[in-house]
C-alpha cells in the first residue's frame, strides 16, 4: 500500500526504511545512471570517431558531386532560396559552389573567387533564409543518407558562415556583370579543380 | 467518482490538442524560418524547453524577424497521481516568450483535483542556441496562482500565488558527441513553490525564496530524433510532506518543423505524501 496519512507520520528515515534501504538511492540515482548508459548506448553504436578529411567521408569528388547536384535541387525548389539565384548563371554558381565547399571540407581544392560577405552583398539575406538554406543542404544529406555524424561535421563547418552570409546590406561600390573579381594572387578557379593543386593546397590552409 | 475525475483531467487535454492542431493546421504556411526542433519542446509550466526544464530559446520557429508560437498538451501519468497540463506560447522576434499554462494534478486516493493556471515570460538576453559564439542566454518569470488552495493550505502552505525567476543557458553543439549533435542546458531558479506551485508557495518550514538547480542533456541520434535526461532540483518548504527532486529521460521525435512528440520516463519521487510517483509521461506540441 503506497497511501499514506498525510499527518502524523514518521521521520524522513523511518519513511525511508519503510520503503526498503535501497529505495532512496535507487531513487536518486536510478534515472541519471539510465541516461549514462542510453547515452554510452549512443556512442557505441556511432561508428569510430572518423578522422579522415570531411571530403573524403562525403565521399570525395562524386560525393560532393552528389550532394551539390542534390542541394540545388532543393535550393530551386525552395521559395525562401529560390528568389535569390533567378537569372544566376547556374554553371557558374555551381562550380563555385563546388570549389567553396571542397576547400571547406579539407579537400584538394582551391577556392579562389570573392570573399563570401562579397559575394552576398547587398543581397539583404535575412536569418530565415539562411536557415532555409541550411535546411535545403540538411535535407539534401538526408536523401542522399549520408551518415548523421558527417552531416552535422558539415554543419559545423558552414554554422560559423552566417555572420558573413546574413544581413550584408549595401550593394558593393562597384560590381559590373555580377562576376565577383577572383583574388588576385590565388589564380583562377580552373586552377583549383579537385585534385589539380597539390602545391596551392599547402598554401590555403582553412 | 475516481473516472469523473480521471475524464476531468484527460478530456481538455484531448479538446487542446485537438484545437492546437486544428489552429496550426491553419498556420502552417506561416511556420518561421528556425531550424528544425531548435524551438524546443514545451516544458510541463509552458515555456519552451523539455520536458520539466526551460531553454533559453524562445516559443515558435520565428527567427528575429518574424512572430512564431506553440501549443502544447502534455500528460504525466505516475502511479497514484495524473498530471494534465496545456497552454500556448508566442515567440516575438526571437527575443520575447509570453505564455500561458493550466495545470490540472489529479491526486487519485484523496479524489481532488489541484489546478494552476502558470503565466511565463522569457527574455533572451544574449547568444544563440546553434550559432555564434555565445549561447543562448534568457532570464524568464513565471507567475503562478493555484486554484485550489484547501489541500496546499491543510499541508501548511502559507500562499495561493507565487512567482519563479529563474536563468538559463541552453547551446546546441554541433557533432558534439561522436558527431552527434548534443543539447546542454541549465538553469538557475529562485522559486517558493511546493511541488512546483501544485502544492502553494512557502511554508512553515521557509518562507524565503530557494535556489534550485535544473539541468538538461541531449543526444540527437538524428536530425529528427533525440534522447534526452532533464532533472530538476525542488526545495522542501512543507513539514507534513515530503518533497524530492524530478527527473526524466525522453525520446523526442520531430517529424516536421510543425509537430514534436516526446515520450519520456518520469520518476517525480514523493509527491504530496505518495511515494515512489514513477510512470509514463507524454507530450505533443504544434508550432508555426
Amino acid at each position: 500500500m503506497r497511501i499514506e496519512p498525510r499527518a502524523g507520520r514518521g521521520s524522513d528515515r523511518e519513511r525511508r526504511r519503510r520503503r526498503g534501504i535501497g529505495a532512496p538511492f535507487a531513487r536518486r540515482l536510478g534515472a541519471p545512471l539510465a541516461a549514462l548508459l542510453l547515452l554510452g548506448a549512443a556512442g557505441c553504436a556511432a561508428p569510430q570517431l572518423d578522422r579522415r578529411p570531411l571530403y573524403e567521408q562525403l565521399g570525395g569528388e562524386a560525393g560532393l558531386d552528389a550532394l551539390v547536384d542534390r542541394f540545388l535541387r532543393e535550393l530551386a525548389s525552395d521559395p525562401d532560396a529560390a528568389p535569390h539565384f533567378r537569372g544566376a548563371d547556374v554553371k557558374r554558381f555551381r562550380a563555385q559552389l563546388t570549389l567553396h565547399l571542397c576547400q571547406t571540407f579539407d579537400g584538394p581544392c582551391r577556392y579562389a573567387g570573392a570573399e563570401l560577405p562579397e559575394v552576398h552583398r547587398g543581397m539583404a539575406i535575412t536569418q530565415r533564409e539562411f536557415n532555409a538554406v541550411v535546411e535545403d543542404l540538411w535535407r539534401a544529406m538526408e536523401t542522399l543518407r549520408i551518415p548523421t555524424p558527417v552531416q552535422n561535421r558539415v554543419l559545423a563547418r558552414l554554422a560559423p558562415m552566417r555572420e558573413q552570409v546574413v544581413g550584408q546590406l549595401h550593394p558593393p561600390a562597384a560590381r559590373a556583370g555580377g562576376d565577383p573579381p577572383a583574388l588576385p594572387a590565388a589564380g583562377s578557379p580552373a586552377s583549383g579543380a579537385p585534385g589539380a593543386s597539390q602545391k596551392e593546397e599547402a598554401r590555403g590552409g582553412s | 467518482m475516481r473516472e469523473r475525475a480521471a475524464r476531468r483531467a484527460v478530456l481538455p487535454v484531448l479538446r487542446s490538442a485537438i484545437f492546437a492542431l486544428a489552429v496550426f493546421g491553419a498556420l502552417a504556411a506561416q511556420a518561421g524560418g528556425r531550424l528544425l526542433a531548435t524551438d524546443g519542446a514545451t516544458q510541463i509550466e509552458g515555456s519552451a524547453g523539455s520536458g520539466i526544464v526551460p531553454w533559453a530559446v524562445t516559443a515558435g520557429t520565428g527567427t528575429r524577424d518574424e512572430i512564431g508560437g506553440s501549443g502544447f498538451a502534455t500528460g504525466v501519468f505516475v502511479d497514484d497521481l495524473r498530471l494534465a497540463s496545456f497552454g500556448i506560447a508566442a515567440g516575438l522576434w526571437d527575443r520575447v516568450e509570453l505564455s500561458f499554462a493550466h495545470q490540472i494534478l489529479e491526486v487519485r486516493p484523496l479524489g481532488e483535483d489541484l489546478r494552476q493556471n502558470v503565466f511565463g515570460l522569457k527574455l533572451r538576453l544574449a547568444g544563440d542556441l546553434v550559432y555564434g559564439r555565445i549561447p543562448a542566454i534568457a532570464f524568464g518569470a513565471q507567475f503562478k496562482h493555484m486554484l485550489d488552495f484547501d489541500v496546499p493550505k491543510a499541508v501548511g502552505a502559507d500562499d495561493d500565488f507565487g512567482v519563479d525567476l529563474y536563468a538559463g543557458v541552453t547551446r546546441l553543439f554541433l557533432g558534439g558527441l561522436f558527431g552527434h549533435n548534443v543539447l546542454l542546458g541549465g538553469v538557475v531558479r529562485a522559486s517558493k513553490a511546493n511541488e512546483i506551485g501544485l502544492l502553494g508557495f512557502g511554508g512553515p518550514g521557509r518562507d524565503n525564496y530557494q535556489f534550485q538547480f535544473e539541468g538538461t542533456a541531449a543526444v540527437f541520434l538524428t536530425r529528427r530524433v533525440a534522447i534526452g535526461y532533464d532533472f530538476r532540483q525542488k526545495s522542501k518548504n512543507l513539514r507534513a510532506v515530503n518533497e524530492d527532486p524530478w527527473q526524466d529521460v525522453f525520446l523526442a521525435v520531430v517529424p516536421s518543423r510543425h509537430f514534436k512528440l516526446v515520450a519520456a520516463y518520469a520518476r517525480l519521487g514523493e509527491v504530496a505524501g505518495l511515494g515512489h510517483q514513477d510512470g509514463a509521461y507524454l507530450s505533443i506540441q504544434g508550432s508555426f
